[in-house]
Parts: structure tokens; sequence; C-alpha cells
């Protein structure tokens, strides 16, 4: 048994285990307080995101900084713990959002948005005043069905964080 | 008396034989629930291929599932589901099922949350309703809130509604 022991352990079992800690520490700490994965299940996120894929989400990035407009984040969906969604945010608190035939408008400009590369159905949208914990989030997939595509307004307290691109 | 460890192992082995033997037969009210929600899922449920008088006899199951004046309101893509009777609601549910229009229907639901009442008789469940309808994968996802009540030694629901329609 004792080639067991090598093999686990090494020559050197001390050294070893303090490597096993620090490692477990590190997984721990990393995938408990500051990445977590997402798997990708909807469609609402194409062509950006596949479903089926695995995804990477930051959540130590807006710590240091407010969200900006273009992130992608992962934001809780309404008071469930575990669910969540990919948007990507085209408006910030403060501003007034709107859709006209598929394109967004924020305080009256339209956004140019490099990433929709499909063709854009014609969603339409009053006029929204975000409040100052508001974002506006949408899905990149424009060519669905609108009735059929989660999109709105969501608190800064349900935004979990940004994901890895 | 001694008791070596191999003894204890067998204690300890014995012991989780026995807990779970009496889970399986002696379920806890959440667990009941839980069972009673999934038993809901595929009651609705339609598998692609399956006939139509499958359907019906699955759908001809649904009344135990619910109270006599079970109220239901849901919103879904173009439409809403609304019905103040179960026995309303059990014909929509079985019109819907032997509908042409659905191919497969997948019903799931997860991170169910149960609230007990003190008096164990009346229960809220909250959990996220996922359906797949035809070839849409997430044609519905959503938050849900169901009021359950004991009734005869059985769990039934007594409504259902949306936690926020249309918002985030």
């Amino acid at each position: 048994m004792e080639w067991v022991k090598t093999l686990i352990f090494g020559k050197r079992p001390a050294r070893a285990i303090i490597r096993i800690v620090i490692l477990v520490a590190l997984v721990f700490g990393i995938f408990g307080y500051g990445v977590q994965h997402v798997r990708i299940a909807g469609v609402s996120m194409l062509p950006t995101f596949q479903p089926g894929t695995i995804r990477f989400v930051n959540k130590w990035v807006y710590r240091a900084q407010d969200p900006q407009r273009g992130d992608i984040v992962a934001l809780r969906f309404k008071d469930s713990q575990k669910t969540l969604l990919a948007k990507r945010i085209v408006g910030l608190p403060g501003e007034t959002i709107h859709i006209v035939d598929g394109a967004i408008f924020a305080n009256g400009s339209k956004l140019e948005e490099p990433y929709l590369n499909q063709p854009i159905a014609d969603w339409n949208d009053p006029p929204y005043e975000l409040n100052s914990d508001e974002y506006f989030v949408i899905g990149d997939n424009r060519s669905m069905d609108e009735s059929n595509h989660l999109f709105g307004v969501c608190k800064r307290s349900q935004i979990l964080g940004k994901f890895f691109e | 008396m001694k008791i070596r460890a191999p003894q204890l192992i067998w204690i300890g082995i014995i012991a989780l034989g026995a807990w779970m033997l009496w889970s399986a037969l002696a379920p806890n009210e959440t667990r009941k629930i839980r069972g009673r929600l999934d038993s809901l899922a595929s009651a609705i449920s339609v598998t692609s291929g399956q006939s139509n008088l499958m359907r019906i006899a699955q759908a001809s199951d649904l009344s135990p599932f619910f109270t006599e004046d079970f109220t239901v309101r849901i919103d879904y893509p173009g439409g809403a589901f609304s019905s103040r009777t179960r026995a309303e609601s059990v014909q929509m549910i079985k019109r819907l099922k032997i509908s042409t229009e659905v191919e497969s229907l997948e019903v799931i639901f997860e991170e169910i949350e149960i609230d007990l009442a003190p008096d164990k008789t009346t229960a809220t469940a909250r959990l996220t309703g996922v359906v797949h309808l035809n070839e849409q994968r997430h044609w519905l996802t959503d938050r849900f809130e169901f009021q359950l009540q004991k009734i005869d030694g059985a769990w039934r629901i007594a409504n259902a509604r949306q936690i926020q329609p249309g918002s985030l």
C-alpha cells in the first residue's frame, strides 16, 4: 500500500496536503464567490450565445463599477435564487427607452447594435423612463416573436454579474 | 462492551437504511407535495407520438389534482389560460392535449420551494415552470405560486398564478 500513498501524496505528504488545501480553497473561493457557470437554455441570446453551451459569469465585476450599456449580464429571474436570465443591457438608469420596429431608442437616439446580425422583427414598446436603480435588458435574438421573448426592466439588485465573452 | 470500528460502520449503514426506508414509506408533507406536483407535470405533458386515446385517458385523471373551486390565470405567448372552476380547467387542459397543433408538450416544475402552514393542511409552493411546446424549447418559462389544500389526505391545488406577470 506504500505505492498508493506515494501516488496520492508524493514523497513529501505534508507539502502535498498543503497544496491540496490551497487548491480546494481556490476552487471554492473562485466558484463560490467570483465565477458562476451557467448553461444557456433558450434561444433569446442567439446568435451570441448558443443554447446548450456553458458560459461563465464574473460576479466580482460590478463591485467596482456599475453595469454598462452593451454588457451581457446574468440576472435573477423574479424571486428565484437559481433560475438566471442572460440578457444584454441596453438602457441605463434615468434614461427613457422605447422600441420602434425592433430598434431601440435611448433618450430619443437610436442605439448602434453591431451584435445584431439577424433580421429584426417589428417589435414595438412604449417609452419607459428608468428609475435610478433600473436597467433595460433584452436578448440579441430579435428575429423571434416578441411575445416569446422575455425583456424589459430589471432592478440593479437582480443583476448577478457579467458574462465573460 | 467495547464497540469496534467495523461494528460502528455496520450500525451506521443499518441506521441509514432504516431512515431511507422510513422516508420512502412515510414521506413528510413537503415530499408529498413535490411528488404531487411532479405527477401533475407528467399528467399535463404530451409525448411525441402519443395517441389521442392515451392523451384523453391521462387528462381524465387530472381532477384529483385540484380543488372544486380551483382558480387559475396564466399568461402565455399570444394568450392567457384562465378559469374559475376545476371542471372548466380540466376541460381546457383536455382540449389542449388533444389539439392537433400539439405534437408534444413537456411541462417541468423546477426549483420548488414549499411553505407549509403550521396546521399542515395548507401550503404555498413557489416554483419555476418550464414548458417546451413541439419543437419550441422554453416556449414558456415563468415563476409560479400554487396555493394547496390537504383534503381527504391528498394535496390539491386551489389556486395557480404567475408571480409578477410580464416582468423579469
